[in-house]
């Protein structure tokens, strides 16, 4: 880590640390090998389930190195929320990781359970409050064309390498131009699926949810990314390199069936939302 | 290796082999089910890492993790699945909390 991060080493921030080994790993000199058998005696006070997991698997991390590689863990962006949990829909109210901006670009260890326990008490406070002076909201019914082509979990998959191949942690200009025209192509796919069974739980309707989400979600993370030209915390572009100034936050709203990308600068109170 | 899966669905037991060429999870076997043999099968997890406790059930007559429990054959040489013995069962292996 001498080369990425010369004055903290594996203490690096996990974006710096995973920027490090992906680097490595593309420019051929991998793979990674993860040892802690220096301070093995700490992973086992501080990281008691992680020890057990990986010996339960055949690693025994006293005695030898984990090969290790970066992976998907946490979005930083989400859904835009008040200090009260509050969404730009009324009635709706969000809290934890679906909520986003809190950790800016990047998320410090342990920051998203404080963040659950905080916002998860507002919102939860402002929601039952709210709904004393509300009526129920009925949805609409879910209709879909069931004898379609396209199974739920195979959109998923798509939706998954798609992100992985062309979103990673090294990302470049072209890639996400790909990523946005593949996830174009999957949306298609989402109007012509195939589910064979809606019985209660039916893990095709709930990947037909999940699937209709993720695709939602990759589409405005994407354009989020385009737009971003810029390398902050885990978004990291290779073709910008450098971080912009000032900071500013990359708005995605849904109207019309389109997505709106709008740009708004970082302020220190953000207490009145004007977009 | 082929992994003879019985799963009780409370009406009925459904039967299936399933082709496992490494060692995989009692939830990879159930995906394999869902995906290739069965999609009508329900079974419930979420975090995959054993700490939500989301896909626990009865694995071979013990209550277990099913995305941490390695799935092999019992002494009747079947991988016997079954919702937890108490409370309601929504359908299949799906509990209501």
């Amino acid at each position: 880590m001498k080369k990425y991060a010369p004055d903290t080493l594996e203490d690096a921030t996990r974006d710096k640390l995973s920027i490090a080994i992906a680097s490595e790993t593309a420019e051929g000199r991998g793979p990674i090998w993860l040892d802690a058998t220096e301070v093995i005696d700490q992973v086992k006070k501080e990281f008691p389930h992680e020890y057990q997991l990986c010996k339960d698997r055949g690693v025994d991390l006293a005695i030898e190195r984990a090969q290790v590689g970066p992976a998907a863990h946490f979005i930083m962006g989400g859904v835009r929320i008040d200090q009260d949990g509050q969404t730009d829909l009324d009635g709706l109210f969000a809290a934890g990781e679906v909520a986003g901006g809190l950790h800016g670009g990047n998320r410090l260890g342990n920051n998203a359970l404080s963040e659950c326990l905080v916002f998860g008490a507002r919102a939860g406070q402002k929601a039952a409050a709210y709904s004393q002076n509300s009526n129920n909201i009925s949805l609409e019914p879910l209709h879909l064309n069931l004898k379609g082509e396209h199974r739920p979990h195979e959109i998923k998959s798509e939706i998954q390498r798609v992100m992985s191949d062309y979103f990673g942690v090294i990302r470049t200009s072209e890639e996400l131009t790909t990523a946005l025209s593949e996830i174009n192509t999957i949306k298609h796919k989402l109007k012509d699926v195939h589910i064979s069974s809606i019985k209660p739980y039916s893990r095709e309707i709930i990947d037909y949810i999940e699937a209709t989400h993720m695709t939602l979600t990759a589409e405005a993370m994407t354009l989020s990314g385009i737009h971003r030209k810029e390398s902050r915390g885990a978004h990291f572009n290779s073709d910008f390199l450098e971080q912009m100034s000032p900071a500013h936050h990359i708005l995605v709203r849904l109207g019309n069936n389109q997505l709106k990308v709008l740009h708004k600068e970082v302020k220190s109170d953000e207490s009145s939302r004007q977009n | 290796m082929n992994l003879h899966v019985k799963i009780d669905r409370g009406s009925h037991v459904s039967e299936y082999h399933v082709n496992c060429p490494k060692v995989m999870t009692v939830l990879n076997v159930l995906e394999k089910i869902y995906q290739e043999h069965d999609p009508s099968i329900a079974y419930r997890f979420s975090c995959r890492t054993g700490l939500c406790t989301t896909c626990m059930m009865m694995i071979n007559g013990k209550p277990d993790l099913s995305c941490q429990k390695n799935a092999e054959a019992g002494s009747d040489g079947y991988l016997t699945l079954a919702p937890l013995p108490k409370g309601y069962t929504i359908r299949d292996l799906v509990k209501e909390y």
